[in-house]
């Protein structure tokens, strides 16, 4: 079945474009080289969700809370502890195999954060864009003359900028680089790392504009990471919330962020300034993320909820689908339900 | 020393490197420096010379004639003289610095090429391949160097060659050092990532990616030690350890000649000498071709800047009429001149704030927003900040024109900052507590215990979790959020009057953004302060402002209350700037983007600063300085259309 999504493009919703199952990611740990155990930093603890073909996923949340551990994951940047990435079914990674990095990047390519730092200072555009043209697609001169330029053209950029270093460009600029970079590949998905962030409101618009063109002229599947909720409402057409290493709700944009289950979710929205209603949230005392060495053993929420009850302390909620389109929340008690 | 010199975090370093278009090549610099010249000069000369030795008409280095032995310089056919066999010194000299210059030479390459490339391994794959690596170079720097070099030696048996092995080796830490920390820079660089993302394998990056922009490094290092090694090496000669008899070496010349020192002291006199030359001229080389690659590591140039901005004769002069609100500023023009250009940063925003209002600045960056705020008190650094114009009038007294005390007792007292990166204002030695109780008693006269009980209670009045025991912390120990109460704290401690707060909340997550923004509105309301906050998020603006600013390329092009502009921006600027913000609230469809870049502040145009991006642009726009326009009392608009649209 293929319907039209709340942003206008077609999605295929009977297939699974990227699928993730109990993906773990610790950092550290093992043994010193004297034998003495090191602490594990527990970045993504159980992590599950799909990404249909052609759809925008959204992952959000805050500093730490383990979203660029996972896009680097998808991409093959890092391997997971435990736990599966599929594309299309076949497995991506797998713990204890290792990555089989061309033929991933072919498939999954990623736009990073930072557009300057992303780009070798002393290589030009030319060499730049070509590398994925030459390594990944085995494209000769000529192919690979060809395709630059159609390169340039689908992110916008005159050709003359092939010849120019990195430092001559402005942010903007350089982010539509650093997309022709991983459209260079002719992946299937993309992985965003928040790459709208660094840059100004009128060239993030730009930048924005321009993602949503190149999902319908090259039929991409996008994950896109970000912290600024606005952004997300706007391009995604669903949402996952990542609180401490794992999802606390997530499904459909509007449903999300009309019907907000998940206490985290609420706070997260109820703190945007200059929107809902106008008022923020009561200053806590308390807005710290738990310890990541030693992660708690109930819902991770739990010290800043207001709802937290003794069970929420005692074992840590599991995602559960709470309603027919989907959405699923990870919470004993969801704000939603009595309000229902 | 030199020699000591670390250059691990040399990241504008290869960042300066790519910039091939830059206005002065760095050969262009080195030559500009004239000691690194004469060093030049020098060297080529004695390299000549010791290249064409062979062919030069001297008698044999290693010819002995006892009949002529010590002869003076000058003597018939010696023209340095002969040593206590009767050998010819000229002759010996040219040969022996042949000698110890291509010592030296491989010596070095040997130890730049294990050592880069032992540095390049271990910072690149990091880890057990660092840890095993770096601890043998740490092995190998516990002994004193020259130590090593003999302890190599005499396992290997006395010789040139092994006199440069043992050189070699004790100078390869130098270069792994280095080497390892640019490498480790780099590698957290995500161009490495992107690299592997292309399809590049970890050997081809280690190639194309990271040693072009290592090699900088490896050079200069080079240029530096290569004195130093032909040095070392002249020592094991001059030992006895290096060149063995009859070949000369300048070292083992020197050595031959110390016994003679009182009979004959030209015999040890001219090798010295040669070392000196030689040695002298490639370290000026070696430290102008470091300044030429890296001018950060320059001598002196770690200069701190001035403690006020310098501040044109035209700005400094004192209010004639009585200033409006608590704070005014009049006509603000601050520049900046770089590299032969001016670039005009503030183009004469007037504004004022009153007592108890909080007055926002919104712009997007290079608006020249932090360089307004900045100049109010003085902070912009000079060299090469300039304030060129305008008045900042507080208290009757223009703060551009008052002198250092007063200015000084103003900072941090009736008026404070916070910025953007906590960090950047908190000391990472020192507790927070501490630094409170530096910053009160800098303004009153208060004991150490007072101080630090009033310390705690300003900490608790930024509702600090813990404020007793979190007064103990240092900076690092605390997150970002917490840090930033902690700057509050500080900026509130001396109960100012304004506060200027720069981005405070830009770096944070939503919901620590939120408690800040909460915090500030609370003490702005309870101290009865005015508060001036620099953003670009114009819910930010919508949620604590009752003014807004807003600014473009150094101008303000809007100003008036948050409900009226919000609603009816005047400006077309304005108007788009608040149309390509994606709201939370809901779906807004494709957003409406503003084509181009804000125009470069090193080349403004004479009309309208915003015509090239405008789509309601005329010829008129261009001709001519666009006047800010009053709509109401309270509302102004630099656009000749302003009436028209915000009717
Ligand atoms: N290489 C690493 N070694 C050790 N800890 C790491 C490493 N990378 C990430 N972490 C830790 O993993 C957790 C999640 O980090 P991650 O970078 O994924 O967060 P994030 O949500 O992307 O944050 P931000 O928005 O600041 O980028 C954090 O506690 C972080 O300190
Ligand atoms: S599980 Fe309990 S503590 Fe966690 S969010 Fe739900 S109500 Fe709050
Ligand atoms: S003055 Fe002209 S170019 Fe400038 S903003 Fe107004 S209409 Fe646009
Ligand atoms: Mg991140």
């Amino acid at each position: 079945m293929t319907m039209a999504t709340e942003t206008g493009a077609p999605v295929d919703t009977t297939k699974t474009a990227l699928q993730v199952t109990d993906l773990i990611k610790q950092f550290g740990g093992g043994r010193s080289l004297l034998g003495r155990p090191l602490p594990a930093v527990h970045a993504v603890r159980g992590l599950s969700f799909e990404v249909r073909p052609g759809e925008i996923l959204g992952i959000v949340g805050e500093s730490g809370c383990g979203k660029s551990t996972v896009a680097r994951m998808l991409v093959g940047l890092e391997s997971p502890t435990e736990g599966r990435i599929t594309l299309r079914e076949e497995p991506l990674a797998e713990p204890g195999k290792p990555i089989k990095r061309t033929v991933l990047a072919r498939k999954i390519q990623y736009v990073f954060q930072d557009p300057i730092s992303s780009l070798n200072p002393r290589k030009t555009i030319r060499e730049i864009l070509s590398a994925p043209l030459y390594y990944l697609r085995g494209m000769t001169e000529s192919q690979r003359a060809e395709r630059l330029k159609e390169l340039m053209a689908a992110v916008n950029l005159r050709p003359e900028f092939l010849d120019r270093y990195p430092h001559e460009f402005s942010g903007g600029q350089a982010q539509r680089i650093g997309i022709a970079r991983a459209l260079a590949a002719e992946p299937e998905v993309l992985v965003l790392d928040e790459p709208v962030s660094a840059l100004d409101v009128s060239v993030q618009a730009q930048v924005l504009n321009l993602l949503q063109d190149l999902r319908r002229q090259f039929n991409l599947t996008y994950v896109f990471i970000s912290h600024d909720l606005g952004v997300v409402r706007n391009l995604c057409d669903r949402v996952a919330v990542m609180y401490f290493g794992r999802i606390v709700e997530t499904g459909s944009t509007r449903a999300l962020f009309d019907n907000p289950q998940h206490h985290y979710t609420r706070l997260l929205l109820d703190s945007v300034p200059g929107a809902r209603d106008g008022t923020l949230p009561d200053e806590a005392a308390n807005a710290e993320l738990p310890d990541p060495f030693h992660p708690p053993t109930g819902c991770a929420f739990a010290p800043r909820c207001s709802a937290a009850s003794e069970q929420c302390r005692q074992s840590d909620p599991e995602l559960d689908t709470r309603r027919q389109d989907g959405q699923q929340v990870a919470c004993y008690h969801p704000a939603g339900e009595s309000a229902d | 020393m030199s020699r000591f010199m670390n250059i691990s975090n040399a990241l504008p370093l290869a960042r300066w490197f790519g910039h091939r278009h830059s206005r002065t090549s760095p050969l262009q610099l080195l030559l500009r420096n004239r000691l690194a010249a004469a060093g030049l000069i020098v060297l080529i000369a004695v390299c000549i010379l010791a290249l064409i030795t062979p062919w030069l008409p001297l008698h044999h280095p290693n010819q002995t004639a006892l009949g002529n032995r010590l002869l003076p310089p000058g003597s018939d056919g010696h023209l340095l003289g002969t040593d206590h066999l009767g050998r010819d010194i000229l002759a010996r000299i040219l040969w022996g610095t042949r000698v110890s210059l291509s010592v030296g030479i491989s010596a070095t390459l040997v130890a730049a090429t294990v050592g880069s490339i032992l540095g390049i391994l271990a910072g690149y794959f990091g880890r057990h391949v660092d840890n095993i690596l770096m601890r043998g170079i740490d092995m190998v720097m516990a002994f004193p160097y020259i130590l090593l070099a003999l302890a190599i030696v005499a396992v290997l048996g006395p010789g040139l060659l092994n006199a440069l092995y043992a050189i070699a080796i004790v100078n390869i830490p130098f270069f792994a050092r280095n080497v390892r920390g640019v490498t480790v820079t780099l590698r957290n660089r995500e161009f490495v990532d992107a690299a592997l993302l292309s399809g590049k394998g970890h050997a081809r990056i280690l190639l194309t990616e990271i040693l072009p922009n290592v090699l900088p490094v490896i050079v200069i290092t080079m240029s530096t030690t290569v004195g130093w090694m032909i040095l070392e090496t002249a020592g094991l000669s001059f030992l006895g350890l290096g060149a063995q008899p009859p070949q000369a070496d300048l070292g083992s010349m020197l050595g031959e000649g110390r016994r003679l020192i009182s009979t004959a002291p030209h015999v040890a006199t001219i090798p010295g000498l040669m070392i000196f030359l030689l040695v002298m001229s490639i370290n000026l080389l070696g430290d102008g071709v470091r300044d030429a690659l890296d001018p950060r590591l320059k001598a002196g140039a770690l200069r701190r800047p001035a403690a006020r901005t310098r501040t044109a004769p035209a700005a400094r002069q004192q209010p004639t009429g009585e200033p409006k609100g608590l704070l005014e500023v009049d006509n603000l023009r601050t520049e900046f001149h770089l590299d032969g250009q001016v670039h005009q940063a503030v183009n004469g925003p007037t504004f004022h704030i009153e007592p108890g209002e909080c007055l926002g600045i919104i712009g997007e960056s290079g608006s020249g927003k932090s360089v307004t705020a900045m100049s109010l008190l003085g902070l912009v650094a000079s060299p090469p900040g300039i304030i060129q114009n305008g008045q900042v009038n507080y208290q009757r007294q223009n703060l551009l024109g008052v002198s250092d005390p007063v200015l000084r007792g103003y900072r941090g007292g009736e008026l404070a900052y916070i910025f953007q990166d906590p960090l950047s204002t908190l000391h990472p030695l020192f507790t927070v507590g501490d630094q409170l109780v530096e910053a009160l008693r800098a303004h009153r006269p208060l004991s150490y215990r007072a101080a630090w009980q009033e310390a705690v209670r300003r900490l608790e009045e930024v509702r600090m979790p813990n404020a007793a025991r979190r007064a103990k912390s240092y900076p690092h120990q605390l997150s970002g959020g917490m840090r930033q109460r902690v700057s509050i704290a500080m900026a509130l401690a001396n109960d100012p009057q304004l506060i200027i707060a720069d981005e405070p909340t830009t770096a944070l997550d939503v919901t620590v953004q939120a408690q800040i923004l909460k915090l500030l509105n609370r003490l702005r309301e309870q101290k009865q302060a005015s508060l001036m906050f620099i953003t670009h998020d114009f819910g930010v603006v919508k949620q604590i402002c009752h003014r807004v600013a807003v600014m473009y390329a150094g101008e303000i092009v809007e100003i008036g209350p948050v409900e009226e502009i919000l609603a009816r921006p005047a400006h077309p600027y304005t108007r788009r700037l608040i149309g390509c913000v994606p709201s939370v609230d809901y779906e807004g469809g494709r957003l409406a983007e503003i084509p181009g870049l804000p125009p470069q502040v090193s080349n403004l145009p004479v009309g309208c600063k915003f015509a090239d991006r405008c789509d309601q642009v005329t010829d008129q726009c261009r001709a001519a300085p666009i006047e800010l326009d009053t709509l109401n009392e309270r509302h102004q608009a630099r656009c000749i259309f302003a009436r028209e649209v915000s009717a």
